[in-house]
């Protein structure tokens, strides 16, 4: 089990009753060193899985998900309960990653999205390797994924993995990019098609071989 | 079909979704849910050991300057506190307006006691320290005082 009890708990999105999370975001809010680690150890993994598709570089995920814990636990006084720890510890990842970029002023070529292109025609999903109940992908499958991914803005990247990985609502994501609902829904769609566009050519080849 | 103006409006930040096109989007995303399944279907991303260590390190490191930071807040305010109300009674309380008391005689042993005292200040003026008051007086001679002769340079 990932999560410990009290972990679980902080990822709530509800603000919990619970007196068990209360007394450990007071203990943290006093910087108790202690009670911080178990919020690293619910969301270390899913903060550094997210700074590592937003950055790709693996020395920069590393220093920007350890500064994402750093910089939470220095300022965990000004945590006001207002959204969940889980969705402020994405929104202080999110913002990291976008001031790196910013830095680095690299903006990757994102492949137009064809007018063309009928999304009216859901992809042919008769390869077990989409079938996510199984969760197993094949290796070239995953690559082809994780370019795709890294080819996307900013903008795109983090609304789909927020939204489809790390299952924040859309209120949250709203809330977390400062950005109206609407606009998480459409950089989701975006998103979303640039996935199924970039991947499109190598499942189609992958069907045809299976036929 | 693929909706051309909703694509030019999600370029536009602050370009509100008319709800014919909320309703589009809505049941778009809905055909796409299968992305989200292959998303989830990534392979999950761990730091390593290494990585934690260097974290609890600093933590730690920030935990214990915060506290030494608190002890030294406990000790400097009440100490501060007493300096600034100690300046503040005294600025409060000194009377500055004080002049010095005459003196004011009571009785003959008192009145000479400061005739003598008025004297002995003024024949100072006159004469500088160290001359009694008759010595202060002038004479005709003005070298009497100084009647020297060479022998008396052999004992200088």
């Amino acid at each position: 089990m990932e999560l410990t009890i009290g972990a679980r708990l902080l990822s709530s999105g509800r603000q919990s009753e619970s007196g068990v999370e209360e007394a450990l975001i007071e203990r943290c809010k006093r910087q108790d060193a202690e009670a911080f680690g178990k919020v690293v150890d619910a969301y270390q993994n899913r903060v550094f899985g997210f700074v590592r598709r937003m950055v790709v570089d693996q020395d920069e995920t590393a220093d920007i998900a350890q500064e994402v814990f750093v910089r939470a636990f220095q300022s965990f006084g000004r945590f006001d309960g207002r959204s969940s720890v889980r969705t402020w510890l994405f929104r202080i990842a999110h913002n990291l990653c976008v001031d790196r970029a910013r830095r680095i002023m690299r903006a990757p070529a994102e492949s137009r999205i064809e007018a063309t292109f009928d999304d009216d025609e859901p992809m042919e999903i008769a390869d077990r390797r989409w079938n996510p109940e199984t969760a197993v992908l094949d290796e070239e499958l995953m690559t082809a994924a994780e370019s795709a991914i890294g080819t996307m803005s900013e903008k795109l990247k983090s609304v789909l993995l927020l939204h489809d990985q790390e299952d924040l609502a859309y209120e949250e994501i709203a809330r977390l990019l400062n950005v109206p609902i609407g606009t998480v829904k459409s950089r989701l769609f975006l998103a979303r098609a640039h996935l199924q566009k970039a991947l499109k050519p190598y499942l189609a080849s992958e069907v045809d071989q299976n036929v | 079909m693929f909706d051309k103006e909703l694509l030019s409006r999600s370029n536009d930040e602050n370009a509100p979704l008319s709800v014919g096109q909320e309703a589009w989007l809505d049941e778009a995303l809905e055909r796409q849910s299968f992305v989200s399944g292959l998303m989830k279907a990534l392979p999950k991303e761990q730091p390593s050991l290494a990585w934690r260590s260097r974290l609890n390190e600093r933590v730690l490191a920030i935990a214990s300057d915060a506290k030494r930071r608190i002890r030294w807040l406990a000790i400097l305010r009440p100490a501060l506190g007493i300096g600034l109300a100690g300046a503040l009674a005294i600025v409060f309380t000194i009377d500055r307006n004080v002049q010095p008391t005459p003196l004011r005689p009571k009785g003959a042993v008192e009145a000479g006691l400061v005739k003598a005292h008025e004297m002995s200040v003024e024949a100072t003026e006159i004469a500088g320290p160290g001359l009694a008051e008759h010595e202060a007086v002038a004479t005709e001679k003005g070298d009497d005082l100084y009647d020297w002769q060479e022998a008396d340079l052999d004992t200088l």
